[in-house]
């Protein structure tokens, strides 16, 4: 279980002084969720997630992972960033060996590994491939099975999937959905693409920016189950739905609702929100 | 004015028969080695602590770039008055000649190692040294060698200037000896020597080397160092 108990992060710039990332923002993740954090930039989900990976330390409040506060980085939580990171100095197959090297894990353990999570991401035949070689989808499988195989309780992903091409980004989705559903692992996971968050999360937390706070907290797998795609006419409704709320609110940040990859313009309301019975009156949201 | 090739390999023989060149070769390459050990040990060591710390910058970095810039015969006569007529002499030329141009490209390569694969390490659980042993180092690997394929020529150029200068063995006295003979065939053969050394030492310590790192890292990576 991951909580986070008001927390503050503050950033230096050069060229607007301190501002405040994060201000008494306070979450829960239970294990086995699916957490969707979306917004605009700014809202400070990637602070969030960075305090949560330990890559960043709060400047008011505590980060807490299974009731032990985040003091570091470590194995326990498998970490993916929007660049794949692989090392090229390295095969595919000894990235994916990289931490659990570090772990000091026997040679067989290793290997048995890699294979079964390079197999488990569809990479199997690039095991001795070189880094230079590969798509930039290929890279990011890579860098999943390489955060899966340390068996993390915990993983968080920070707009894995947002430099990828659509149609890779869409195999990606269901793969990832997929792999939760087997493993059930806990994943936080950060975009501002509002039709990928509605896509994955069992649960889609809405981030407003400035100051940053949580907008909207949003139980989607107790109404729609998976599978689901970004086409599905529940999850642009509820996406739609999710981003008129923000712009709403005077949100002209990027937020792209309509999975187009742009930012949306600012569009008129449409009449699907106020709709008896539609989707995302259901879940309990009204303009 | 100049020998025919004939002249060049008859005089080359020569001095192959009598041992001579054997010897001077042996000396030569030994300051060479040992010098360029010392070199490149220290060199990468100043460098990765230059990209690293940066208060050894700010004191120090201004000082190496400027050093680097003097021809490395100009440390002869430093070495001579420090050490004498000896090998440390030499040494110290060769090690003056060719450190800092390895440090200089450490550093660059160091520094320029993606702040995203420390993070990513550390989410492995990389720490301090393996940091550096498994993340750092490796990544920078492209620039260090360039580093040090440059210093290996600033090493073998350093050697020869000092053996020319002080005459103490080595094939530089050899192309010395030559020259105050008035034996133009020797001169050329010795300088043959000197270009196949270089030339050939190159090639086999760099050779696999630059290959290996073209393979991992794909041509455009390879260029760009």
């Amino acid at each position: 279980m991951i909580e986070v108990r008001r927390v503050g992060k503050r950033f230096q710039s050069t060229t607007r002084g301190v501002t405040a990332a994060l201000r008494e923002m306070s979450l829960t993740v239970d294990d086995g969720e699916f957490v969707c954090l979306v917004g605009p930039s700014g809202c400070g989900k990637t602070t969030l997630l960075n305090l949560i990976a330990g890559l960043e330390r709060p400047d008011e409040g505590e980060v807490l992972v299974h009731g032990k506060r985040v003091r570091a980085p470590g194995p326990d939580r498998g970490v993916m960033f929007q660049d794949a990171a692989l090392f090229p100095w390295l095969s595919v197959a000894e990235n994916v060996a990289f931490g659990m090297k570090e772990l000091r894990l026997p040679r067989k353990e290793r290997q048995a590994r890699a294979k079964k999570y390079l197999d488990l991401v569809k990479m199997s035949g690039f095991a001795r491939a070189w880094v230079h070689e590969l798509s930039g989808g290929m890279r990011q499988r890579v860098a999943l099975a390489r955060a899966l195989a340390l068996e993390p309780d915990i993983l968080l992903m920070d707009e894995p999937f947002g430099a990828l091409d659509p149609k890779s980004r869409d195999a990606l989705q269901a793969e990832l959905v997929d792999i939760w559903e087997k493993t059930h692992k806990t994943i936080v996971f950060v975009t501002h693409d509002m039709a990928e968050a509605v896509r994955l999360g069992s649960r889609v937390i809405v981030l407003r920016a400035r100051p940053a706070r949580v907008a909207r907290d949003v139980d989607v797998a107790a109404e729609l189950p998976q599978p689901r795609h970004v086409d599905q006419q529940e999850v642009v409704e509820l996406a739609a739905q999710l981003k008129r709320d923000l712009d709403e609110t005077g949100e002209h940040e990027a937020v792209d609702g309509d999975g187009d990859g742009q930012r949306d313009e600012r569009a008129a309301a449409a009449s699907g929100g106020g709709g008896a019975g539609s989707f995302a009156d259901r879940l309990g949201l009204h303009l | 004015m100049l020998p025919g090739p004939g002249g060049v390999v008859r005089s080359l023989g020569h001095t192959l028969r009598d041992g001579e060149l054997a010897r001077a070769v042996g000396t030569s390459l030994y300051r060479l080695f040992v010098g360029y050990a010392m070199s490149a040990c220290a060199g990468i060591t100043l460098g990765v602590a230059l990209a690293r710390m940066s208060w050894l910058r700010a004191a120090v970095g201004p000082l190496v770039v400027g050093l680097q810039a003097l021809p490395s015969i100009c440390w002869l006569p430093l070495a001579l008055l420090w050490f004498g007529l000896s090998e440390k002499a030499i040494l110290f030329v060769v090690v003056m000649g060719s450190m800092l141009s390895i440090t200089i490209a450490t550093e660059g390569a160091v520094r320029a190692v993606p702040t995203l694969y420390i993070r990513a390490a550390r989410t492995m659980g990389s720490r301090r040294l393996r940091l550096y042993t498994r993340v750092i180092l490796p990544a920078a690997l492209p620039g260090i060698v360039t580093g040090l394929k440059l210093g290996w020529t600033f090493a073998w150029r350093s050697l020869m200037a000092g053996e020319l200068l002080y005459v103490a063995g080595g094939l530089g006295q050899l192309l010395t000896l030559g020259r105050e003979l008035g034996d133009m065939a020797r001169v050329m053969s010795v300088m043959v020597v000197i270009v196949i050394l270089g030339l050939g030492f190159e090639r086999l310590l760099f050779g696999s080397v630059e290959k290996r790192v073209r393979e991992r890292w794909g041509y455009a990576q390879a260029e760009a160092s």
